[in-house]
């Protein structure tokens, strides 16, 4: 009895193991780097979030905040001694420690406000996280979310990519001759006009630029969705992501993230030594996606 | 428009898009923060959105208060920039991590200040990895250094103890195996070259024998997930600044306007840079 006040449960995930940059002996504590992230998901951060983020770091840490590759706020160089008070004021201002480890990583999503946008993925990549952020599984697993095909937050290479994708309707009697703008906009120069106006179904990658950028009405999207890749990293060894679907919708996705996390658990094997395989030498034990899926 | 403005959502309204020119880009200092926190609060709309490489992004901010918000910016040390044919921020792995086997910060504030505000003929992007598991991406970027340790094994003053094994610090690629009845045992094959064994063997029985960097040119992501190939191999800190500054330089001569480095290289081949 008595004991009702607030409760801190030091978090798994996002304590790192860390040095201090000038040397400094510090004797009995230990010194690490807190990972935090907002909760819930965002992939921008307010005001007083930076503010505290800053508080923390002066307070704690040695003033200086690390940016991680994947949207995380690194604060290097807290003592262990003083960890909890540090992670509740962080945890006050809705930042938990969080992405480290074998388990799903932050979720990484491009930012919403991209006028290339063609699907937006900010309420997607929030419900993956409250489904599978942080969950522990086999080794480190790594989630990213692109508005678009130009892929800004690296869906090639990470165990689950999610890209946004246009279908485009195109109806070549409506363009307007002398002007040139979908092929201006068109990356990967799959637009062509001799001859009327025509796109090379091979090389297109669904971004829809030239949608975007055609006034007559002649190629507008038809409808939007994603592709997903899976077993894609980067590291020590790289590998792209091979598709398991072309066309998918919000709920879709959930269920194929849901599958393949599910799949990696009972297909992931120890390497030769104790680690388990990342999701990406598991697809290559089993001969690609397609088997993965099915096995 | 000027460098670091971009086109955002809402009309009128522009995305301001800052990286740290003090110390550096990957780090930012408490003031910095609070820095960006006032300008979001101020003209954007209290958001800031940390980018895929390490720049800082404040959207819907009024194109006419753009030139007050990036003097405000400037005055901490945070500049405008990393957007259409200038350098991205020079992409650097944390200096306070464990892992690492060299610390790129330095570096990578070097080449900042070479090439953050300059004109190349397209966008270019360079990434430093302070260890081989190169969290920074530095083998799908345009221009890769990545540090690596060769590791002496003296296995006869090896005491048994475990740290270069167990968890929490020991081998992630399971190179190296120790038991209470067997002295170290390592695989060279199965190394990937962190170097942090030798960091944590406390009987010297793992040293590193050497440190360097690798310099790999030619990977993307985006519409084109790419590769790229080894260029030079364990070379000092020194020595890769030299060779960056020739790989740009030849780059500046050989692209065609618009053109990416990993497209020229898989034009003409690696040997063209030298």
């Amino acid at each position: 009895m008595g004991d009702e006040g607030f409760r801190f449960e030091l978090p798994k995930a996002g304590i790192i193991k860390g040095v201090r940059a000038q040397d400094i002996e510090v004797v009995g504590e230990k010194v690490v780097n807190v990972r935090v992230r907002a909760k819930p998901y965002s992939n921008t951060y307010t005001p007083e979030q930076l503010e505290r983020v800053a508080e923390v770091a002066e307070r704690y840490g040695s003033g200086k905040v690390h940016l991680s590759p994947r949207h995380n706020l690194e604060i290097p160089e807290v003592g262990s001694r003083k960890l909890t008070e540090a992670l509740q004021e962080l945890f006050a201002a809705g930042l938990q420690a969080g992405g480290s480890g074998t388990s799903v990583r932050n979720i990484f999503t491009c930012a919403d406000y991209c006028p290339m946008r063609v699907r937006s993925v900010r309420e997607l990549g929030a419900m993956l996280s409250e489904l599978f952020g942080d969950m522990p599984l086999p080794n480190k697993f790594t989630v990213s979310l692109a508005a678009c095909p130009a892929g800004c937050s690296r869906p090639w290479n990470v165990d689950i990519g999610i890209i946004g994708v246009a279908e485009l309707l195109v109806e070549p009697e409506r363009c307007e001759q002398g002007c040139d703008a979908c092929v201006e906009a068109c990356p990967v120069d799959a637009v062509t006009l001799k001859g009327g106006l025509r796109i090379e179904q091979e090389r297109c990658v669904r971004c829809a630029r030239c949608a975007r950028a055609c006034k007559s009405g002649a190629l507008r999207m038809a409808r939007t969705g994603f592709r997903v890749v899976i077993g894609g990293k980067e590291g020590r060894t790289v590998a792209f992501g091979q598709e398991i679907a072309e066309m998918a919708g919000d709920y879709e996705v959930i269920e194929l993230v849901d599958r393949v996390i599910r799949q990696y658990r009972k297909m992931a094997r120890r390497r030769d030594g104790k680690k388990y395989e990342r999701l990406a030498e598991v697809l290559q034990r089993m001969g690609g996606a397609e088997a993965f899926m099915k096995g | 428009m000027r460098h670091g403005v971009l086109r955002g959502a809402g009309r009128g309204k522009v995305v301001l898009r800052v990286r740290s020119s003090q110390p550096y880009t990957a780090e930012l200092t408490a003031e910095q923060l609070r820095t960006l926190a006032e300008v979001a609060r101020k003209y954007g709309s209290r958001v800031v959105h940390t980018t895929p490489r390490q720049a800082i992004e404040v959207p819907d901010i009024p194109e006419e208060l753009v030139g007050e918000a990036v003097a405000e910016l400037e005055r901490a040390g945070l500049v405008a920039g990393a957007s259409g044919r200038l350098t991205r921020n020079v992409f650097a792995c944390s200096r306070w991590c464990l892992y690492n086997s060299i610390p790129v910060a330095e570096l990578a504030e070097e080449l900042n200040r070479r090439y953050g505000e300059v004109e190349m003929p397209a966008k270019l992007t360079i990434s430093l990895s302070g260890c081989s598991f190169s969290c920074s991406r530095s083998r799908t970027s345009d221009i890769g250094v990545i540090a690596r340790t060769v590791i002496r094994v003296e296995r006869e003053k090896c005491i048994k103890c475990g740290l270069c094994v167990n968890e929490p610090l020991g081998c992630q690629v399971d190179a190296l195996r120790v038991s209470k009845e067997e002295q170290v045992v390592w695989s060279r094959e199965r190394c990937a070259q962190c170097g942090f064994c030798s960091n944590v063997c406390p009987a010297s029985s793992i040293t590193a024998e050497k440190r360097g960097f690798d310099i790999y040119i030619g990977g993307g992501g985006g519409f084109y997930p790419t590769e790229a190939v080894l260029f030079r191999e364990f070379v000092s800190a020194d020595e890769v600044l030299e060779e960056v500054d020739r790989v740009v330089e030849r780059y500046r001569e050989l692209a065609e306007p618009g053109e990416r480095l990993f497209r020229v290289v898989e034009r003409l081949g690696v040997r063209a840079f030298g």
